[in-house]
C-alpha cells in the first residue's frame, strides 16, 4: 500500500477479512457451478455423438485366406456353418464335399445319388430345406444342415485337453471346438433325404429347372419339366397331436408353357415368398411372372429386366424374404425387383414388378457379376464378379458397404455371405477364399435416416419408422422424418392452443387485473405448472379422448361460435345506455366470461345441424372419406380465413368511407350501426366461404387427406389441447414477469395521452414487452417439443406423415420412451434411437438458441428505456 | 401500476429576488405553518386577479387521501384559460397529486379516494357518467422524467392520433410537423423521423413528448417538472416553448424552480402541506405576496 493516499486523506476502516473471503468464495462457486453446467451439458452430447458415430462408419472386407480347390467345376451351391470352421460345395452331380474352411482339407465326401445323378436342384435360404429333381420326373425333397452338439467328457481324446479355445481339429466326420466355458463342441455335416415324400411328375418328364420356398404349413416346389410345363407343389404338414407322426398332403397346380416368341425353355425358375409368383427368367432379360387370377395359375405380367439388347443376365437370387430379387448382369450391373400393389396397376392380379434400386460399383467398373451371396438375415447381399472382386452392398439403402476389387485372381464362381454376417466366402476355379467382414449397420445411411427410403413392397420410397415387425424377413424401417414430423406437428398444434391463451391471459393479468387478485392468480397458475405431465396424459388419454370423440362436431362448431359469441358480445356492450356502461366497467371481464358458456351451448346446438347440413350426417364417416362431398371441409376451414379477411377489409379499407358518413350519429345509433356492420361481414363471410368451398369442391380438390382424415380417437386435436394447457402456465409465467416489467412511466405516458388500457397494451406494452414476450413463446416451444408423456398417452403413437387435426402421430420422444427399454444394446436400432435423442436435443437447442438471439435483439432495443 | 417516482430536488438557493419582506402585512408565519401542519382549517388566499380571467377549470374544495393519509385539503382554485400556471410549494406538498388528479391519472392508484369537485370547461371531471379516456384526451401530460415510447420519432408524435384511430397518411404528417414545431424539435429531428426515438438527448425526448402532448390538440396541458432532469440550455428551450404556448394553450405546470415560474408562468399557486396557500398573478406573489410564509419559500427561507 502506499504511504499516503492521493487525497491526502486516509480511509480508516477497512473491509472485513470475512466478507473479502466470502466473496471469493461465491466467485469461485459460481464459475465452478456454471462451467459445470456447461460440462455437463456437452457432456451429454458428447456421449451421445459417441453412440452414433459408429452407425456412419463404412464396412470392411477383410484380408483373405485362401486355399487351393482341386475340382474346377462351378458349384450349385456352398454353404458356412455358423462358427466359421467347415463349408460344403454341392456339386452339379450331386456329390457334396465337406471341407474345413481354414485348410481346405476335405472332412468327408457324400454322394448320395452315385447312379442317378440329379437333373436340377433348389435349397432354401434361411432353412435346411432342400430338393432335387431327376431326370425321371422325380423330386426328392430333403434337409441339409450343419449341426452342433456338445462331446461327452468321457469321449472327447486325450490328445485335445491341451487345446486351446476356439481352435478348430478335425474329429470323426465333423470338427470339434473347445468353448471358452472349457466344454468340446462338435460341428457335423448331414444329409437327409426324405424318400418317403418323393414327389412324381405325371407325365413323366425330367425336371430341368426348380426352385423351393418355405411356408409355414410346409414346402412349396416349383418344377419346370423338359416337356415344358411348369408344375407347382405345395405340402400342408399336419401333425398329429397324439401320435406325434406328420402327416403330409399334397396340393398343386400346373400349366403348359407356351412363352411368347417361341423362347427355348426358361434359364431360370424362382419361386417367391409363400409361393405367390413363380419367376421364369430368360438370360437375355426376359421375365414372365405366373400368379394366380381368380385360382388359375397363369401368366400375369412380362418384363424386360435388361431394358438394353446386348447386355444378358449373369446372375439371379432371391435376397431374404424372398420377395425382392437381385439381377446381375454381364455389364457389372446388379439391380433389385421387387412387386408392388400401385393403385393402377394395369396388370390381371394389381401386382406389378419394380426396379426399386440399382447397385452400382464404386470405381465404375463393368465386369460381369457372377454370383450373389445373400445374407440369410438382412437385406445384406455379397457379390463376385468376373473380374475376381467381391463387393457387399445393403440393397435396400442402395448403399456400397464395402468392397475387395482384387479378392480373388480368377472369376467368383459362389460366395456366400457366413450365417453370423462376419465373413465372405468366395469360390473361384482354383481357389477358395474366406474372408473376414465388418459391416455393422450396413442398413445405415444420412439418406436412410433422413430421406425417403423404397422399402420392399412400397409403390414408392417413402419415410417411414418401423423398427420392429412380426417376421424374421422384416426389415426394420429407421426413418426418422416421422418422427420429427410428429414432434412438429404436437408442438405446432399444442402452441396453436396454448400459446394465444398463454399471452392474453398474461397480459391480461399484467395489463387489467386487481394486484391483490393477481397475487392469487399467479401463483395458482405457476403451481399449474408443476402438475405431472403423466397426470394430463392420463387425462388426456382416458378421460378427454373418449369424450371428444363422441363431441368432434360440438368441438369444432365451439372453434368458431366462441369467437363469435365474444365479438358480439362486445357490439351488444356498446348498445348498453352510456351511464350504465361506464359505471359497469369494472365489471366488463365478467360479462366477457359470461360470453364463453353463450358460445359453448351455441356449439352444442350448432354442432349436430352442422354435422348434418356439411359432413353427411356423420363426421366419422365422413372423415373417413365415405360419404359426403368435399364441400363441408373447406366450409370449416375456410370460414376464419376469409373472416380475418373480411376484417381486415373492413375495418382498413372501408372505415375511410364510412367513418365521414357515421361521425356525426349518436353514440347508440352509432353502435347499432358497428352492430350491423359486424352481422353484415358475419353473413357476407359465409357467402363467400360458400362460394369459395362450392368452387374448390367442383375443382376437384379435398381436405380429406390433408387437414382432415380419418378419425382416431387419440390425435393432435386431444394432444393439443392437453399439451396446450400443460406449456400455458410457463409461457404464462414469463410472458407476465416480462410484460410487468415494462416501466410504469411507458403506461402512464399512454394513459394520459387518453389511450385506452388496451390500446396501451397493445401498442406500448407488449411491443415493448416483445423479448420477453419472445423467450416466453421459446421456452414454451421447448417444452413442448421435448414432452413425453403427454404424447405417449395421447398421440396414439402411429409414427404416421398426415397433418390430419384427426390422427395420431409418434413424437422423437414418446419413440424413446417406447423403444430404448427393448432396444438390443449397441445394435442399429439402439443406436438410431441414440440419434433421435440426439436429434431432438439439436431441435431444442436451436429453438433455444434461436429464442437466446433474438431476445438479445430485443433487448438491445430495449435497454436505451 | 404505480406512477414513477418524482425525484425530490433541492430548491435551487442562489435565487436572487429582491424581498418583498417588508411590505407583508401579516407577521405569523411560524406559527401558521404549525397551526397547518397540526391540521386546522386554513382559508387560501386568492388574488382578485384570478377572478378576471376565464377559467378553463375549477377546482372546488377538492379533497384527497392516499389510503388513510390525506394528501390534498380544500382546494379551490381557477385555471384562466390561455394561460400558463405555476404551482409551487416544497416537496411533498401534492403539486404532482393534485396535477394528476385533473386528468384522472389518480384513478390509476388503487388507495386513492377523492371528495369535491373538479370542472373542465364547465363538466365535471369526476362525474359517474364521465368517459375518462375522453377526459384524458382532452389534456395533454408532460412528465419530469421523459418518457417517449420505443417507436420512432414519428409515430411517438403521432401516438395521440393513433389511439383515435386515425390512419389517413397526410393528416398525421401534417400534425407531426406542426407538433414538432410547436415544440421547436422540428428542425432537429425533420431527417430522422423514422429513428428511434431513444436515440434522442434528455433535452429532444421531453420536447418530444411535449409534441406528443399538443398533437392531440388538448385543452389544458399538464406539466409535471418538465425541466428538471435537464440542463440549462435545454430548460432556456422548453421554457421559451411554454412561453409561445402561451394563448394556445392553458399551461398547468409544477415547478421547482422559482427563476422558471416567475418566466414562464402568468399565475403561480404556492402549496403547502396539501393545502393551496397563496394564488395570484406570478408578479404578485414573487414581488408582492399577501402571506409572509409564500415570501419565505420564495426567498428560500424554507422548503
Ligand atoms: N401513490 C402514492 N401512494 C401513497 N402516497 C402518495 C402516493 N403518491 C404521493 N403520495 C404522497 O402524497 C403526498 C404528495 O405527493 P406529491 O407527489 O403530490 O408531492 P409533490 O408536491 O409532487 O412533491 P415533489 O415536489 O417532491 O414532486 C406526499 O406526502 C406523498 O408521500
Ligand atoms: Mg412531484
Amino acid at each position: 500500500m502506499p504511504d499516503k493516499s492521493f487525497t491526502g486523506v486516509e480511509r480508516r476502516r477497512t473491509t472485513r477479512l470475512s466478507v473479502r473471503i466470502i466473496d471469493r468464495v461465491a466467485r469461485v462457486l459460481i464459475t465452478v457451478g456454471g462451467i459445470g453446467t456447461i460440462l455437463a451439458v456437452l457432456m451429454i452430447m458428447v456421449f451421445l455423438i459417441w453412440v452414433v458415430v459408429p452407425l456412419f462408419t463404412g464396412g470392411e472386407i477383410g484380408e483373405g485366406a485362401t486355399i487351393p480347390r482341386s475340382n474346377a467345376e462351378a458349384p450349385l451351391r456352398m454353404g458356412v456353418d455358423e462358427y466359421r470352421i467347415m463349408g460344403f460345395l454341392l456339386l452339379r452331380n450331386g456329390q457334396i464335399r465337406v471341407y474345413r474352411l481354414d485348410t481346405g482339407e476335405t472332412i468327408e465326401t457324400l454322394t448320395p445319388f452315385a447312379d442317378t445323378p440329379p437333373s436340377s436342384a433348389a435349397m432354401a435360404r434361411s432353412s435346411p430345406e432342400v430338393a432335387f429333381g431327376f431326370p425321371d420326373g422325380s423330386m426328392v425333397p430333403g434337409r441339409m444342415e450343419f449341426s452342433s452338439r456338445f462331446l461327452d467328457k468321457a469321449h472327447v481324446p486325450a490328445e485335445f485337453h491341451d487345446m486351446k479355445p476356439g481352435e478348430p481339429r478335425r474329429f470323426e466326420s465333423g470338427m470339434v471346438q473347445k468353448t471358452p466355458e472349457g466344454q468340446y463342441r462338435i460341428q457335423t455335416f448331414a444329409l437327409t433325404l426324405e424318400e418317403d415324400r418323393t414327389a412324381r411328375v405325371e407325365p413323366p418328364s425330367p425336371i430341368v429347372r426348380m426352385d423351393l420356398t418355405i411356408k409355414p404349413t410346409g414346402p412349396v416346389y416349383a418344377l419346370l419339366t423338359e416337356d415344358s410345363r411348369i408344375l407347382i407343389r405345395e405340402a400342408t404338414e399336419k401333425r398329429n397331436l397324439l401320435t406325434g407322426r406328420t402327416r403330409v398332403t399334397w396340393s398343386g397346380d400346373e400349366i403348359a408353357l407356351n412363352p411368347p416368341g417361341d423362347r427355348p425353355l426358361p434359364d431360370r425358375v424362382l419361386l417367391s415368398d409363400g409361393g405367390r409368383f413363380v419367376y421364369l427368367v430368360w438370360r437375355d432379360g426376359f421375365l414372365a411372372r405366373l400368379g394366380r387370377v381368380e385360382g388359375e395359375l397363369q401368366i400375369v405380367e412380362t418384363v424386360d429386366l435388361l431394358r438394353d439388347d446386348d447386355a444378358e443376365i449373369t446372375a439371379l437370387s432371391f435376397i431374404t424374404g424372398k420377395s425382392t430379387f437381385l439381377v446381375g448382369d454381364s455389364r457389372g450391373r446388379v439391380r433389385a425387383w421387387f412387386p408392388v400393389r400401385p393403385e393402377r396397376s394395369g396388370t390381371l392380379d394389381g401386382t406389378v414388378l419394380t426396379n426399386a434400386h440399382e447397385l452400382l460399383t464404386e470405381d465404375g467398373s463393368v465386369s460381369p457379376v457372377t454370383a450373389f451371396g445373400p445374407s440369410s438375415r438382412a437385406r445384406l447381399v455379397s457379390v463376385g464378379y468376373a473380374d475376381g472382386s467381391v463387393r457387399l452392398f445393403h440393397v435396400t439403402s442402395g448403399k456400397l458397404v464395402a468392397a475387395r476389387p482384387t479378392a480373388l485372381a480368377q472369376p467368383v464362381q459362389t460366395i456366400v455371405i457366413t450365417p453370423k454376417e462376419d465373413g465372405i466366402v468366395a469360390v473361384s476355379r482354383r481357389e477358395i477364399a474366406t474372408f473376414a467382414v465388418l459391416a455393422e449397420h450396413p442398413d445405415v445411411s444420412i439418406v436412410s435416416l433422413f430421406g425417403k427410403v423404397w422399402y420392399e413392397g412400397y409403390p414408392e420410397p417413402e419415410n417411414v419408422w418401423q423398427s420392429t415387425g412380426g417376421t424374421d424377413a422384416f426389415e426394420p424401417k429407421l426413418g426418422l422424418v416421422p418422427l420429427i414430423f410428429g414432434t412438429v406437428k404436437a408442438t405446432l398444434y399444442s402452441m396453436l392452443f396454448g400459446l394465444p391463451i398463454a399471452l392474453l391471459a398474461a397480459i391480461f393479468a399484467s395489463e387489467f387485473l386487481d394486484p391483490r387478485a393477481k397475487s392469487m392468480v399467479k401463483p395458482t397458475i405457476e403451481i399449474m405448472a408443476s402438475l405431472p405431465s403423466v397426470v394430463l396424459g392420463f387425462l388426456a388419454a382416458l378421460v378427454i379422448a373418449p369424450f371428444v370423440e363422441d363431441i368432434v362436431p360440438h368441438c369444432l362448431t365451439a372453434f368458431f361460435t366462441i369467437p363469435i359469441s365474444l365479438m358480439l358480445g362486445a357490439y351488444v356492450w356498446q348498445l348498453l345506455p352510456r351511464p350504465f356502461a361506464i359505471r359497469m366497467g369494472r365489471f366488463r371481464i365478467f360479462f366477457m366470461f359470461l360470453c364463453f358458456p353463450i358460445g359453448l351451448r351455441a356449439a352444442a346446438m350448432l354442432g349436430p345441424v352442422i354435422e348434418s347440413a356439411l359432413f353427411a350426417g356423420d363426421i366419422r364417416m365422413w372423415l373417413d372419406g365415405q360419404r359426403g362431398s368435399a364441400f363441408g371441409g373447406f366450409a370449416f376451414l375456410l370460414f376464419p380465413m376469409v373472416g380475418v379477411a373480411m376484417l381486415i377489409l373492413t375495418t382498413r379499407g372501408l372505415d375511410f368511407k364510412l367513418i365521414p358518413m357515421t361521425s356525426h350519429l349518436d353514440r347508440v345509433p352509432l353502435a347499432v350501426f358497428d352492430l350491423c356492420r359486424f352481422l353484415v361481414t358475419l353473413l357476407l363471410t359465409l357467402i363467400l366461404t360458400a362460394l369459395l368451398a362450392f368452387i374448390l369442391t367442383r375443382a376437384g380438390l379435398d381436405t380429406r387427406g390433408a387437414v382432415f382424415g380419418t378419425y382416431s380417437q387419440r390425435n393432435a386435436l386431444v394432444v393439443g389441447f392437453v399439451m396446450g394447457f400443460a406449456i400455458i402456465p410457463i409461457i404464462f409465467t414469463i410472458a407476465e414477469d416480462a410484460l410487468s416489467a415494462v416501466p410504469d412511466h411507458l403506461r402512464s405516458a399512454s394513459l394520459g395521452a387518453g389511450a385506452t388500457p388496451w390500446q396501451t397494451a397493445i401498442r406500448i406494452v407488449v411491443p415493448t414487452a416483445m423479448s420477453g414476450l419472445f423467450s416466453a413463446v421459446m421456452i414454451g416451444l421447448g417444452r413442448a417439443v421435448g414432452e413425453t408423456m403427454i404424447v405417449l398417452m395421447a398421440a396414439g403413437n402411429t409414427p404416421i406423415m398426415d397433418w390430419s387435426i384427426f390422427s395420431g402421430f409418434r413424437t422423437l420422444s414418446a419413440n424413446l420412451a417406447v423403444e430404448l427399454p427393448e432396444a438390443v444394446r449397441d445394435s442399429t436400432h439402439y443406436r438410431t434411437l441414440f440419434l433421435a435423442a440426439l436429434t431432438l436435443f439439436a431441435m431444442t437447442f436451436v429453438v433455444n438458441s434461436v429464442a437466446e438471439v433474438v431476445r438479445a435483439r430485443f433487448r438491445r432495443k430495449a435497454v436505451q428505456l | 401500476m404505480g406512477t414513477p417516482a418524482m425525484t425530490v430536488k433541492a430548491v435551487p438557493r442562489e435565487i436572487t429576488m429582491q424581498a418583498p419582506v417588508a411590505r407583508c402585512a401579516d407577521q405569523g408565519s411560524i406559527s401558521r405553518l404549525a397551526s397547518i401542519a397540526a391540521g386546522e382549517p386554513f382559508e387560501t388566499d386568492t388574488h382578485d386577479a384570478i377572478g378576471t380571467e376565464d377559467a378553463v377549470l375549477e377546482v372546488r374544495d377538492f379533497k384527497l387521501w392516499y389510503g388513510e393519509k390525506q394528501a390534498l385539503f380544500d382546494i379551490a382554485m381557477n385555471i384562466p384559460r390561455g394561460r400558463v400556471t405555476a404551482l409551487i410549494g416544497p416537496s411533498g406538498c401534492g403539486k404532482s397529486t393534485l396535477l394528476r388528479s385533473v386528468n384522472r391519472m389518480n384513478d390509476l392508484i388503487d388507495s386513492v379516494r377523492i371528495d369535491g369537485q373538479m370542472l373542465l370547461s364547465g363538466e365535471s371531471v369526476y362525474g359517474p357518467e364521465v368517459d375518462v379516456i375522453e377526459l384524458r384526451k382532452r389534456m395533454g401530460m408532460v412528465f419530469q422524467k421523459s418518457n417517449p415510447f420505443p417507436m420512432s420519432i414519428f409515430e411517438n408524435v403521432v401516438y395521440p392520433l393513433r389511439i383515435d384511430g386515425i390512419r389517413d397518411r397526410s393528416v398525421l404528417e401534417e400534425v407531426c410537423e406542426r407538433s414538432l414545431r410547436g415544440s421547436a424539435l422540428w428542425e432537429e429531428v425533420k431527417d430522422r423521423l423514422k429513428d428511434s426515438a431513444l436515440g434522442l438527448s434528455g433535452g429532444q425526448q421531453q420536447r418530444l413528448c411535449i409534441a406528443r402532448a399538443i398533437a392531440a390538440e388538448p385543452e389544458v396541458l399538464l406539466m409535471d417538472e418538465p425541466c428538471s432532469a435537464l440542463d440549462p440550455m435545454a430548460t432556456g428551450r422548453i421554457e421559451d416553448l411554454i412561453h409561445e404556448l402561451r394563448g394556445a394553450y392553458t399551461v398547468l405546470m409544477v415547478t421547482h424552480n422559482m427563476q422558471q415560474a416567475s418566466r414562464t408562468s402568468d399565475y403561480t399557486a404556492f402549496m403547502y402541506l396539501g393545502r393551496l396557500i397563496e394564488y395570484g398573478a406570478t408578479e404578485d406573489i414573487f414581488l408582492n405576496p399577501h402571506l409572509r410564509e409564500t415570501a419565505d419559500y420564495i426567498t428560500g427561507r424554507f422548503g
